[in-house]
């Protein structure tokens, strides 16, 4: 088939995955009981009149026919109009909402991301080479430790102990406010307010993809070509990095795909255990408030940040695995 | 490179006595290799038979040393070119192996490194024990490629493993294995997992380099037929034992074990009657628990009392002709 | 001496000090939690507001909570809710699973192709996104939604490993021998498949349990969940703003969900290995 054309395939076929998104999140929040205009401003605390009510609702066109609304709404969407955000804290348009706030997730959720891929592949390797070791035993307890601690209560403890206790590290948000500061000067004040939430993510992601890593790694050593490789006088040390190491990369790559979902889930509680003005929090926020247009906009856009990691990590695959190009 | 030379005074190629080799598993110690003996000298073609499950891999894989846990050589000794194998280090035996030991595996296609190109494995083999420059490696690797009869080699060592078929990948192995020129080539059931056109090819290859190398080859499998045609001496091999050893002729027409007898009887020939296969009645044993005494005696018809007890020691019969068994005269005279 | 795969599975599960222990925890709070109003009368979980904050003590274990509350009575009930939360969430993940799976896996073809798209279908979304948004549609927030809505999430995950078991048992010749002997195909799945299906349901579930119980805790603690039930989650978030003065508030519920949860993955852990093939060590 070829690459370039595996690769085309795999872009076209994220379209109508992307549609199907829309038509579940239409659905969901459309087919839920209850009033949503209604829900929505009894959330915000302010008595208001029927007729706002029945205006607002005519305005969002919810008096019409469901799939009518559905087109509509799509057809907005394909033209950069996510909604308004109808809540008395926002009241915005959503795009400008999450323009503001985009790159500040991404880059937390890519950064969390790299140091786990980093660490998770470094110590799950050498920890099947050398299973049994205490290297192993002291890493898969850990692992297991953290695996199973919640991310926000995590958070919360590092933040008990750097910021209040030891007061090495700011407390929350994302930068000093009410101070100016030089260029250089505002980019160390922004990371070291992003070094705890960047590392509560990556402390949980790395736990779960060492373990992960290190059982594919053993998997992959029990394959009959380690023993091939081994017979044919290759030494220990390149058995492990050249040809067991490549052949785990594949499924480690699916995995760290398919766990896009995690990482998106750990920045979503660190931004809100933070305080720090990104997608995730907003989200929270919106559902909190039941801001229902601008929730299903919101919720469109993370949906395609994922399919678009998706789409990134099957081309990171076929680039790797030889066999997929035929 | 100190020569570590052997407490063992051989002149054979391969000298194996007394191997075990257990593993310990969850439900108990597998004595897979249990007190094996044999030799194989230069330029012979040495076969080892039995049914599946008897320890003839384990063996193979013991002599270069390549078993992993929970395998574990308990016990014997492996004296090869004149040096203790069981005595040298890791370092050493990386030198060793590919080199002077190399090894031909059953399945082909989980025995290939999926993400590299045959040429590079190829390469890679001949790199670690040559020292020839890098722009050199190619042309070898095309040369052996040609040997083993793979059409259009230039080509077709930049495809992968998948790219090839059943039999062409056999034929890489093979290429491997011989790419510097080993004392030994041990190959365990190339054939088995092959078309039986495929296998008659490899046969014939088989044949060709054993002509042109002169390479001893130590050939395990379960096809007698294989044996036949390749082999010059043959041991076959019992529950982790060997029954019986000799060259191919005296084996296949007077062997003294009866469970070599009675191999020999259950293979079909072109003139055996449909009515009349022949098995061996029972099971092969479990070898966490082999049966006391002879392993082979609950499923024998010449056993007797001292068969459950004792193990039979192993005993000249002739020339080069050993047979573990109490009862080895009567089968000879009940030919 | 032939060994069934039940008996190796429960010796090498058995030479598992650690699942052991994880097995030993979970006991404990399951009992801790069915005996909830006997070891923590609900007198300490009543707001009082002449005790609030209190450091750990000899009176209150854990201390106190912004509202008087006992820290430590609380966690004993909120074991409860977290259990009950978790269990019905694995309940009904089980049930669709088992249903979707086993249907798509026996019958193949068309049905298995339509029952795929949907779990597709399901998995589009990324999980945080369709929880918040399942928990936050209704117009009253309860627990047993958060537990509907973990279901939900979860259960293409099962069926995909339910389908596969299927469809590679389905082709075992014992199938075809029950199939011959006349037996119906509710009678073949059920008596003769399922069986043997039941170590990845079980492997699985207990992991999920632990999945279940980390993210209804998430979603109290951001606030989704039932403000009035008694949740780990709601009693940390509520200890946040007091972080440095009280630290227990939000400390030791949080180690409770800990520790509850490595409980959760050790069994898991130990269970997925004594039931693997592959491992004879």
């Amino acid at each position: 088939m070829g690459l370039a054309a595996y690769i085309t395939k795999r872009i076209l076929l994220v379209v109508p995955t992307f549609f199907v998104a829309t038509v579940i999140i239409f659905l969901l929040i459309h087919v839920a009981p209850g009033d949503p205009i209604q829900l929505m401003f009894a959330e915000s605390g302010h008595p208001v009149s029927p007729l706002i009510v029945q205006q607002v609702r005519t305005r969002l066109g919810l008096d019409q026919p469901l799939h009518v609304q559905y087109l509509i709404w799509i057809g907005k969407m394909l033209t950069g109009d996510l909604g308004v955000s109808y809540s008395a804290q926002f009241g915005r348009p959503v795009l400008s909402l999450i323009t503001e706030r985009i790159w500040l997730t991404v880059g937390i959720m890519v950064t969390a991301e790299a140091l786990s891929i980093v660490f998770a592949l470094a110590l799950g390797v050498v920890a099947a080479a050398r299973q049994y070791s205490v290297i192993d035993n002291l890493c898969s307890v850990s692992a297991l430790l953290g695996y199973s601690m919640p991310t926000f209560w995590i958070g919360l403890v590092l933040i008990m102990v750097f910021s209040v206790w030891l007061g090495l590290l700011p407390t929350f948000g994302v930068m000093t406010y009410g101070v100016e500061f030089p260029p250089i000067q505002r980019v160390i004040d922004i990371a070291t307010h992003l070094i705890l939430p960047v590392l509560v993510i990556s402390f949980s992601y790395t736990a779960y993809l060492f373990r992960m890593v290190r059982s594919n790694m053993l998997e992959v050593l029990r394959q009959d070509y380690i023993t091939t490789a081994r017979a044919k006088g290759v030494k220990e040390r390149m058995v492990i990095y050249k040809h067991a190491l490549r052949n785990t990369l594949l499924p480690t790559v699916t995995l760290v795909g398919l766990s896009v979902g995690f990482i998106l889930s750990g920045a979503v509680v660190v931004e809100t255990v933070f305080s720090i003005p990104g997608l995730g929090s907003l989200f929270i926020e919106l559902a909190l408030k039941r801001d229902y247009p601008a929730l299903m906009g919101l919720s469109l856009v993370i949906t395609i940040m994922v399919l678009l990691a998706n789409l990134c990590t099957d081309i990171a695959y076929s680039l790797i695995d030889p066999r997929i190009r035929y | 490179m100190s020569r570590q030379e052997c407490d063992l005074k051989t002149t054979h190629l391969l000298d194996v006595r007394e191997l075990k080799t257990y593993f310990y598993t969850i439900e108990g110690t597998v004595r897979a290799v249990d007190g094996v003996d044999l030799y194989v000298d230069r330029g012979e073609t040495f076969g080892l038979v039995g049914e599946s499950a008897c320890g003839k891999s384990t063996v193979a894989l013991s002599i270069p040393r390549l078993i992993q846990t929970p395998g574990r050589i308990v016990g014997g000794e492996i004296s090869f070119d004149g040096e203790d194998i069981l005595r040298k280090s890791p370092q050493e035996m990386e030198k060793i192996r590919g080199r002077k030991i190399s090894m031909v595996f059953q399945n082909p296609m989980s025995s290939l490194n999926p993400i590299f190109t045959i040429g590079e494995q190829i390469g890679e083999a001949i790199r670690l024990h040559q020292d020839i420059p890098r722009s050199e490696v190619n042309d070898r690797v095309a040369k052996i490629l040609e040997k083993v009869e793979i059409p259009d080699p230039r080509n077709r060592m930049k495809d992968y493993p998948h790219e090839y078929s059943g039999g062409m990948r056999q034929r890489a192995m093979i290429a491997m294995a011989i790419s510097c020129n080993p004392l030994l080539l041990i190959a365990d059931e190339p054939t088995t997992s092959l078309d039986v056109t495929i296998q008659a090819q490899i046969l014939e290859l088989m044949k060709s380099l054993k002509q042109e190398l002169n390479t001893s080859i130590m050939l395990i499998t379960h096809d007698l037929g294989l044996v036949a045609e390749l082999c010059d001496r043959v041991a076959v091999m019992y529950a982790g034992r060997i029954a019986e050893c000799s060259d191919v002729k005296t084996v296949f027409k007077h062997a003294m074990h009866p469970y070599t007898r009675a191999l020999m009887k259950a293979t079909p020939t072109l003139r055996t009657k449909i009515e009349e296969f022949y098995t061996i009645r029972g099971f092969v044993p479990e070898l966490i628990n082999p049966p006391q005494g002879c392993r082979f005696h609950p499923r024998c018809e010449y056993a007797t009392d001292i068969c459950a007890k004792e193990e039979p020691p192993k005993a000249e019969a002739g020339e080069g002709h050993t047979v573990s068994c109490w009862h080895a005269n009567e089968v000879e005279k009940s030919q | 001496m032939k060994t069934g795969r039940a008996q190796i599975a429960w010796r090498k599960f058995k030479k598992n000090r650690a699942s052991f222990v994880g097995g030993g925890i979970l006991v404990i709070v399951i009992l801790m939690a069915l005996f909830a109003p006997v070891i923590a009368p609900e007198g300490r979980i009543e707001i009082d507001l002449t005790s609030t904050k209190l450091p750990p003590g000899p009176d209150h274990l854990f201390g106190t909570d912004s509202l008087g509350r006992d820290v430590a009575a609380y966690i004993i009930w909120g074991a409860r809710t977290s259990l009950m939360v978790a269990a019905t969430a694995l309940l009904l993940e089980i049930l669709l699973a088992v249903a979707v799976g086993a249907i798509a896996g026996y019958y193949r073809g068309i049905v298995d192709d339509i029952l795929m798209r949907i779990t597709d279908v399901i998995l589009v979304l990324p999980t945080i996104v369709l929880l918040v948004v399942i928990v936050s549609m209704f117009k009253v927030r309860s627990l047993f939604l958060i537990a509907a809505a973990m279901a939900i999430t979860s259960w293409p995950w099962m069926a995909r490993v339910v389908r596969s078991d299927f469809l590679s048992l389905r082709e075992q010749p014992f199938v075809e021998a029950a199939r011959s002997l006349g037996a119906s195909d509710f009678a073949i799945v059920a008596r003769h498949i399922l069986p043997n299906a039941l170590s990845s349901i079980i492997v699985l579930g207990t992991i999920d349990i632990a999945w279940f119980i980390l993210y209804q805790a998430t979603l109290t603690f951001l606030g989704l969940g039932d403000p009035v039930a008694v949740s780990w989650g709601s009693l940390i978030s509520r200890g946040r703003n007091y972080l440095g003065v009280a630290w227990w508030i939000s400390t030791f519920p949080g180690l409770a969900i800990f520790i509850v949860t490595l409980a959760c993955n050790l069994l898991g852990d130990g269970l997925r290995d004594a039931f693997d093939v592959k491992t004879r060590v």
